[in-house]
């Protein structure tokens, strides 16, 4: 074959790979699809308030794609929807409606789930009010192309809690009598609900009444006012945010480990899932408030969930899901700050949620947040993105300042007494003022690959790179001082701080404590998975076991888990009171030790 | 360095005039020499190894029909990769895919790393189909394990093209295995390899949140099985930046030293230039010790003592194994060990690659059958393979090739003497090693003056470890033209400029063929593996080094071991001369420095019609 003619052959082929490639990796935009007009965009969020007492709330919304959705309300209750009738599995979209409310802890969540199909958009679970009903067929609460004048209705089993009812609904469009929703393109939609108890329902049921709800419902933003079927009356939240936690302070200084009470000299308590609407528990990143919530990621859905805990006189402790949230796209990062929760995700925002579940803001950042954000002092946080853009935001959202680093990609962030250290794969360590401001920068030979472990103690900052060679830097000047090898030379990912001393963290060989002073590992927690420096001493947990270690690593005591739970994926906090381990990976679940 | 009376093709009796000096007989004037300097050493760093190392046709034999097109794609699509590499910063503002690990590609780009896979699968597919029938099979099956990936399996139409592609390539392997190459080859091989690979893709629900993770993560595990072959090349580029800063410097004090000895002021000129070198070397070094700094603490000074002293006997053990190794002397020098860098340095990093990364690959099958490698063994493999790296020196040494074989045993001992002192909490600096070099060089040569045996060779020799460990010291210079590029691209311009240069001169071995490994499969192996190091770094950029190999680890490693045995083999050759002398008396001036359209890089004890036996065919 003649030479230009192989060149235009293969040039053919690459292109037409490239356009099939393109249709494998094109996002489908769903707001283009038969029966999403009314539905919010994916991610978008807005402040309202919910109920007669007009309690103030923060609703979001999340497309997902999926063949079933599982979800669950109080127990006994149905745990999976299949798609809505007429849908292939792999076509059918999902909309997530989640409404977290300022108010008492029992009463903060409402979470809604529709199926969005070429017919119109079904409710198939709503969760909160009437501890949740599930629908099947979903309840057609607006069919495609509806106009006003148009009525339907849709029939099906209505489960919850207690047994089944059929039901049936007649619902109907018209015009809103507010000029500008009308002009808007809203509708008002009118609907009625009854149930006849199933054959299988206990006579003793309490059957749920007969309902009427009028809700308006405006393009791309779902119900904007009034009541949606089976829901609470919503309206827009006007001005701003009243006082978090119902007046209750949001911040209240570094979370103080050493004010726990002495974990080993009680009893341990497992918490179950009995009560919980949705096992939320999944692998990394987890985070525990300041009032004791822990607030956990699902994998599948990339949904939050804060759960509490509840002591039962006859079930004992357990873990109860109190409110739901979803924040756009992927969560990145998970932290909590006193009783702030951060959330990085793969839409490239941070977003501020407090411990009851509200959402407080929203802050675009310019590229990936892959680690979470540290606290630079009282009221201010501080992070990097993947590009070494190093941001302080204060605890309403606002930037205080922004510092672009030398470092390369995706460099490492530490923060201690109001200062920043950054450091990136090519050896490079800046530090910081409070204000952003460069105090010095050092280039070390001792980088491995992976951006240095930076950790300021007294007067040196030490740096790790992660295979058992050190570096001392002076902290005023960043003059090298020395550098050394210590440990057994594997690979280690945590330098993390305890009085003089630092604990080495290595999956393949457990927890070492190193003393700077000396530059010799004192201790060392074989199969140690995670520390936490409490009361002059440390707190590690193996597969097995939570050891209490003096300062130096050498054991002083030793107390069985509940459960053992093998796997690295494991996390510790600590609330008033209260040693959260939070497991992940194959065995997930949480501890709780008082 | 040629033994004068070599290559009666390349020796000039006489003085030395240069290169470009005129040859009419008379003395060229000071600007002339300076001229013939520098010519000579851009020839010899940069013109040579391009000439040399370059992918072309040069017509010995002619590449078959259609080959020349495929290269031009390759190249178009290296240049494609490489420069969405170099902006790869600003293009991650476009629309990303992110995976729940932080994983993310801008969506745009995907296809384009999708249509590299596709190309490199079959330049590789048909680069191998023409080798020798063991290195054939398993090659294809590799390359079908990357474009399969895992089994589509949620759509029957993707899996129905990946069972029949697979099958067809199969069967067009055993039916085109043992004919010529033919260009259609490439095209039925990018058709059936490029819809195997993205049928993998047509599966992942398009768009949602968890589809975009599922892409990516089909995406991911490709670019880590494809680009693990890259590893050694990666490495490569990653030392290219001292490969040059060691070049650079010993060609240059052969230029300067060539144009010493052309001068009639030979031996003020000398004394001044040596003098002026000893000075700067020591004011900086002298800094450093008042200052220090890292690698100039007593202990830091002791192990790098210690180190250079193991370093250099081993050399010199090594250098004993060589055949006439009962002559005095050493056999080889500085410039002899650049020269030979190019041939020698794949077979030094893909050595490196399994030393280095052999627990893990026995990890993973062991892994299969639930085996646990413990801990400990990643260090032994380390340990020992650094023992076998110097054995293979030996083997080398006894074989002639004295200069690879004093870079597999100083790369062996860095890396056996790295792990066993690391086990022992004790580390060892580069900086300490170039000061114990810049002792020994400066012992040696007081002890050389004193005794007055500091002959124009012995220099030589001494000169070139000062200028190696200066042009050490300011080698990161070269990277600050590019700093703000290196912005732009979140890659270190240090790997760009590498990478490169590596493209413009790895490739000697396309020259020619051989029954078992023709030159089409050569060529066509030498494009994928262009376009691959491309694709690595390009995701590796795009992706800022999230989730895919780590291309920082694979430029810090070939830096530090690769670029590390360079320089040490460079100074343990220098300060043997320095101390030994060189094998069969002092080298003439002007036999190196007569610059040839193509240079040959000589092997010291070449017996006479050696050439005769190996030199290229055509030559």
């Amino acid at each position: 074959m003649r030479s230009w003619l192989t060149g235009i052959a293969a040039a053919v082929i690459l292109l037409w790979l490239a356009l099939l490639s393109a249709v494998a990796v094109v996002r489908d935009d769903p707001s283009r699809e038969p029966g999403f007009d009314f539905v919010p965009t994916d991610g978008s969020a807005e402040r309202i308030t919910v109920g007669p007492d007009a309690i103030p709330a923060s609703r979001e919304h999340a497309l997902i794609r999926g063949n079933a959705i599982q979800f669950g309300a109080a127990a006994g209750a149905l745990s999976q929807s299949s798609p809505p009738p007429g849908t292939r599995p792999e076509d059918a979209w999902w909309w997530r409606e989640t409404t977290a409310l300022a108010g008492p802890a029992d009463d903060r969540a409402r979470h809604t789930v529709h199926s969005i199909s070429p017919d119109g958009v079904r409710l198939h679970a709503a969760l909160g009010t009437e501890d949740g009903a599930v629908f099947s067929p979903g309840l057609l609460e607006l069919p495609t192309a509806v106009a006003p004048g148009q009525s339907w209705t849709s029939e099906g089993t209505r489960t919850q809690a207690g047994g089944a009812w059929d039901y049936r609904n007649d619902s109907s469009a018209a015009r809103p009598a507010d000029g500008n929703l009308a002009d808007a393109g809203c509708l008002e939609i009118t609907s009625r609900t009854t149930v006849r108890p199933r054959a299988e329902t206990p006579s003793d049921a309490i059957v749920p009444a007969p309902r009427s709800d009028v809700a308006t419902w405006c393009p791309r933003r779902g119900v904007v006012q009034g009541t949606p079927t089976g829901g609470e009356t919503v309206a827009k939240l006007e001005g701003a945010w009243p006082p978090d936690r119902m007046g209750q302070p949001r911040s209240a200084g570094p979370r103080d480990p050493a004010g726990l009470p002495q974990p080993l000299g009680a009893a341990a308590t497992e918490p179950v899932f009995g009560s919980s609407p949705i096992p939320e528990l999944g692998r990394d990143p987890s985070a525990v408030t300041r009032d004791g919530t822990l607030v956990s990621l699902t994998p599948a859905t990339q949904g939050l969930a804060g759960s509490t805990i509840r002591t039962d006189p006859a079930r004992g402790a357990e873990l109860q899901a109190r409110w739901w949230a979803k924040p756009p796209g992927n969560v990145l990062t998970l932290t909590a700050f006193d009783d702030i929760v951060l959330v990085t995700t793969s839409t490239r925002d941070v977003i501020a949620y407090e411990s009851g579940g509200r959402r407080l803001w929203r802050r675009h950042t310019a590229d990936l947040v892959l680690q979470p954000p540290r606290r630079l002092d009282r009221n201010r946080v501080v992070m990097t993105d993947a590009q070494g853009r190093v941001t302080a935001l204060d605890d309403s959202g606002e930037i205080s300042w922004t510092h672009q680093v030398s470092a390369q990609a995706a460099p490492l962030l530490t923060a201690a007494d109001g200062e920043v250290y950054v450091s990136g794969g090519d050896g490079a360590v800046e530090r910081l003022d409070s204000e952003g401001r460069p105090v010095w920068q050092a280039t070390v030979d001792n980088a491995a690959s992976a951006p240095l472990l930076v950790q300021p103690i007294g007067s040196i900052v030490l740096l790790g790179n992660g295979s058992g060679g050190f570096t001392e830097l002076d902290r005023a000047t960043g003059n090298w001082r020395r550098d050394y090898v210590a440990g057994n030379a594997h690979s280690f990912t945590e330098l993390l701080p305890g009085g003089d001393r630092v604990a080495l963290t290595s999956s393949r060989t457990g927890v070492q404590i190193l003393d700077p002073q000396t530059r010799r590992v004192t201790g060392v927690i074989a199969g140690g998975r995670v520390a936490l420096p409490i009361n002059g001493g440390w707190l590690v947990a193996t597969d097995d076991d939570l050891v209490r270690t003096d300062i130096g690593g050498v054991e002083t005591g030793r107390q069985p888990l509940p459960r053992a739970r093998p796997g690295d994926e494991v996390s510790m906090a600590t609330s008033p009171g209260v040693l959260w381990l939070v497991h992940g990976g194959s065995a997930p679940g949480v501890e709780v030790v008082r | 360095m040629s033994t004068p009376g070599e290559f009666s093709a390349t020796k000039v009796d006489g003085p030395v005039t240069g290169g470009a000096a005129p040859s009419s007989g008379t003395d060229p004037s000071g600007l002339q020499r300076v001229w013939a300097v520098l010519k000579f050493v851009i020839v010899k760093t940069f013109v040579e190894p391009i000439t040399e190392g370059r992918l072309r046709d040069d017509h010995r034999p002619p590449w078959p029909r259609g080959l020349r097109a495929i290269v031009a794609i390759g190249v178009v699509l290296y240049a494609l990769l490489t420069t969405v590499a170099v902006f790869a910063k600003p293009l991650r503002d476009l629309s990303l895919m992110v995976m729940p690990d932080g994983l993310s590609m801008p969506r745009l780009l995907v296809p384009l790393l999708m249509v590299a896979i596709s190309f490199i699968l079959a330049a590789a597919y048909t680069g191998v189909l023409h080798v020798v029938w063991w290195a054939r099979w398993p090659a294809v099956i590799a390359i079908c394990a990357v474009a399969v990936g895992t089994p589509n399996t949620g759509q029957l139409l993707a899996l129905s093209v990946q069972v029949f592609g697979l099958l067809a390539l199969l069967v067009f392997t055993a039916v085109r295995g043992r004919k010529r190459f033919a260009s259609g080859e490439f095209l039925v091989a990018l058709l059936i390899l490029g819809h195997i690979f993205v049928a993998g893709f047509l599966q992942t629900g398009a768009g949602a949140v968890m589809g975009d993770a599922t892409a990516l993560a089909t995406l991911q595990g490709t670019l880590l099985r494809l680009t693990m072959y890259a590893a050694p090349a990666l490495m490569l580029t990653g030392a290219a930046m001292l490969e040059l800063t060691v070049t650079v410097s010993t060609w240059t004090a052969r230029g300067v030293w060539e144009g010493i000895m052309a001068s009639h002021h030979r031996r003020l000129v000398g004394a001044v230039l040596m003098g002026v070198l000893l000075v700067i070397t020591w004011v900086v070094e002298i800094g450093r010790l008042v200052e220090a700094g890292p690698g100039y603490t007593p202990g830091d000074i002791a192990g790098g003592m210690a180190y250079l002293v193991v370093a250099l006997a081993l050399g010199a053990l090594v250098l004993r194994a060589a055949p006439r190794s009962h002559r005095p002397g050493v056999p080889v020098d500085g410039d002899d060990i650049a020269s030979d860098w190019n041939a020698s340095s794949i077979t030094l990093a893909v050595a490196l690659a399994l030393v280095l990364f052999g627990d893990s690959i026995a990890g993973s099958l062991l892994g299969v059958f639930g085996v646990q490698i413990p801990p400990v063994l990643g260090g032994v493999v380390v340990v020992l393979g650094g023992l076998v790296l110097i054995r293979l020196g030996v083997a080398r040494a006894r074989a002639n090739q004295v200069a690879r074989a004093l870079l597999l045993t100083l790369m062996g001992f860095s890396l056996a003497s790295g792990k066993l002192t690391l086990l022992m909490s004790w580390g060892i600096t580069t900086d300490a090693i170039w000061f114990a070099a810049v002792v020994g060089a400066t012992g040696v040569l007081i002890w050389l003056v004193v005794r007055q045996r500091l002959t124009p060779d012995r220099g030589l020799a001494l000169a070139t470890v000062f200028v190696v460990s200066r042009a050490y010291d300011v080698r990161e210079w070269l990277d600050n033209p590019f700093t703000e590029l290196s912005a732009l691209s979140g890659t270190s311009m240090a790997l760009l400029v590498g990478l490169l240069w590596r493209q413009l001169t790895e490739y000697q071995f396309t020259r020619g063929g051989s029954r078992r490994f023709p030159q089409p499969s050569r060529v066509l192996v030498a494009v994928a593996n262009m376009s691959l190091v491309g694709l690595a770094i390009t995701a590796g950029a795009l992706s800022l080094g999230q989730g895919v190999l780590s291309i920082d680890q694979m430029e810090q490693i070939g830096s530090t071991e690769l670029g590390g045995a360079l320089l040490t083999a460079v100074l343990v050759a220098s300060l043997l001369i320095a101390w030994l002398g060189r094998e069969g008396g002092d080298a003439a001036p002007g036999a190196e420095f007569q610059l040839l359209p193509m240079t040959l890089i000589e092997q010291k004890g070449w017996e006479p019609g050696f050439f005769d036996q190996h030199a290229p065919r055509g030559w």
